[in-house]
């Protein structure tokens, strides 16, 4: 899977280092000084890269836990993310990711206890709020957990301090760290759909939706919260059929008692990025149709985004209360 | 398109006979023969040359960005036994400390190794890499034209600890290069399919000429049609865009908002489409 492992000289000796390459044992090594000689360079290219990325194993040194954007929140008060890594391992064409990075390499940072130690600093900074910490903003948060362990490092700091809560978000299936635990009544895992012809056509790479679903079904049994995503909602002539086929099917296998929360947005870009994935995928059918710029976003036109938004939450809330249904404000 | 850029004629000349590349005839500072889809230029010894001819050639193909690229010479390392072939994932410039990583895409049967490109020869092979003296300023002019992904250097290696520089002579370095032909061939094969790759992606549409000819652009708007051009061209390859409705446009403006209209217009369904 993966065949080359650039690794940051200061980080050469780090135990976490040597447990992650020997789970490939026929990657070439390649030290470098710095993770951006090679993740920032210009005159990349990303769809080529995405063929065959490489992992570079780096170690961060500041801006550990940002705040999250405006209107990205399922119910907390101070919102956070932090990102052990960055790059997804799946190919979902509508990822902004595409637009905002040059390489497709993955980078993952290795000094996981500086990033544990800036999460306790923002909990004990922020000791009247209800903390919410996402961690699937640049990357998959489980998609990679056999090799990066990223559930068995970080979760423990929740069980430490239950009145903080942490979002793992994920299309994986990889879940077996989490079955091994005891659930954690402050941690969601939250599952990404789309329907299926359009995560067929669009989720390069992922698993299917039983395949999800069945993994969901496995940590509902197991006592974990849930949550279900539909963020980015696409567009396509008949949204509306292909929607309410994937809520049924959903909602058919996952009980919505033991959903923590539902989240829908629709699919927006900043401006840049979005010039930057069309110039990589003209060919995509994703971005034709009516988008518009709005505040320096590329989005569906209104008519469209607002159809959609209240067509899916108007669904949606025959299945869940309105209480755990959060539109994502920038696009409602 | 493929440029190759070596060092020294002794090592171009196997290349050049066996993908029969002749000649060009036109005048310069630099010698350039030319194959089918081939180019080569023959640079001269050190990275200051490597990074002048790299751009000499750049030039006299009309500035073309994402041609592929490929450095091939001799090169020395401490205990790599003579004749050994390398591609090199990781370049440094030991003036300057900078390092590049041709990105190791292209999956080919030898070895991959770092090098360290060096002012003058090197005898000592006080570090573990391959020391070579054109990579770095090859490598960092090219990238100033191409995609790093298409960008690479092999080399195979002339001398060592136990045979030193100082007797390979200009037939064994023939010698060396023609042994491994078949490894440079692969190498130029599967920069062929990234390169073609990478032209899909980012291919000039044929008609921009014909809109420029017929219309007023600004060099934004100029910017703009390339783009719609482009999708419209991979979205409906079958139609044919030149129509009534476009020749009614009177100013570029017009014809923009026509091509963004058929794009937008474009019915949204999808289907399990391939991943490359």
């Amino acid at each position: 899977m993966i065949e080359t492992i650039y690794i940051e000289e200061e980080i050469e000796d780090h135990p976490r280092t040597g447990e992650i390459c020997r789970r490939f044992p026929q990657a070439r090594l390649i030290p470098c000084r710095h993770y951006g000689e090679i993740f920032n360079r210009k005159n990349q290219n990303f769809r080529l890269q995405k063929v065959q990325p490489a992992l570079i194993l780096a170690k961060k040194f500041k801006n550990f836990v940002l705040d999250a954007p405006a209107g990205y929140g399922i119910g907390g008060t101070c919102n956070y993310y932090f990102s052990h890594m960055l790059n997804c391992i799946y190919d979902c064409r509508y990822c902004f990711l595409q637009g905002m990075y040059r390489s497709a390499n993955y980078v993952v940072f290795v000094n996981y206890e500086d990033f544990t130690d800036a999460i306790i600093k923002k909990i004990n900074d922020n000791i009247n709020c209800k903390s919410f910490f996402f961690s699937g903003y640049d990357c998959d948060s489980l998609a990679l957990e056999p090799v990066t362990r990223f559930a068995d490092n970080y979760l423990p700091i929740f069980r430490r301090y239950p009145d903080a809560c942490i979002e793992l978000r994920t299309k994986s299936t990889q879940i077996r760290s989490l079955l091994k635990i005891d659930p954690l009544p402050n941690c969601v895992i939250a599952f990404s759909f789309t329907p299926e012809e359009i995560s067929n056509a669009l989720e390069h790479g992922t698993p299917s939706i039983d395949k999800r679903l069945a993994a969901m079904v496995k940590l509902q049994k197991h006592g974990w919260k849930l949550g279900l995503r539909f963020d980015p909602l696409i567009y396509q002539d008949n949204y509306d059929e292909i929607y309410e086929r994937l809520f049924n099917i959903i909602f058919s296998k996952i009980a919505a008692e033991n959903l923590h929360s539902v989240s829908l947005g629709t699919l927006r870009f900043p401006e840049t990025y979005f010039q930057n994935i069309i110039r990589l995928y003209p060919d995509e059918r994703l971005f034709t149709g009516s988008f518009e710029r709005k505040q320096g976003m590329r989005t569906y036109n209104s008519h469209i985004e607002q159809s959609m938004l209240q067509y899916c939450k108007t669904r949606l809330s025959h299945y869940v209360p309105a209480q755990i249904l959060f539109p994502c404000e920038h696009a409602a | 398109m493929i440029h190759i850029v070596a060092a020294l004629q002794c090592e171009a000349r196997p290349l050049i006979q066996y993908y029969r590349m002749k000649g060009k005839a036109s005048r310069g500072p630099f010698r350039i023969y030319e194959g089918d889809e081939l180019r080569l230029i023959i640079t001269g010894i050190g990275k200051l040359s490597a990074a002048a001819a790299t751009a000499y050639m750049h030039s006299v193909y009309g500035y073309k960005q994402n041609c592929a690229w490929l450095n091939i010479g001799i090169a020395g390392h401490a205990d790599k036994p003579v004749g050994e072939g390398t591609l090199i994932h990781k370049i440094t410039d030991a003036g300057s400390g900078k390092s590049w990583y041709p990105p190791p895409l292209i999956k080919v049967p030898c070895l991959t190794d770092s090098l360290m490109t060096v002012d003058r020869a090197e005898y000592k092979f006080s570090t573990p890499d391959i020391y070579d003296m054109e990579a770095s300023g090859f490598y960092a002019a090219a990238c100033r034209f191409s995609t790093a992904e298409i960008i690479h250097c092999y080399k195979v290696i002339s001398d060592n600890r136990i045979q030193p520089a100082q007797i390979t002579s200009e037939h064994i370095v023939e010698q060396l290069i023609s042994n491994n032909i078949m490894t440079v061939n692969e190498i130029i094969s599967q920069l062929y399919r990234l390169h073609s790759r990478l032209h899909t992606i980012d291919s000039t549409p044929e008609d921009l000429e014909r809109f420029f000819v017929s219309w007023r652009f600004s060099s934004y708007e100029k910017n703009h049609l390339r783009q719609l051009l482009k999708r419209l061209t991979v979205l409906l390859p079958d139609e044919n865009i030149w129509n009534d409705s476009l020749a009614r446009s009177s100013t570029g403006k017009e014809v923009l908002t026509y091509l963004q209209r058929r794009i937008d217009n474009l019915p949204v369904r999808f289907s399990h489409q391939q991943n490359d």
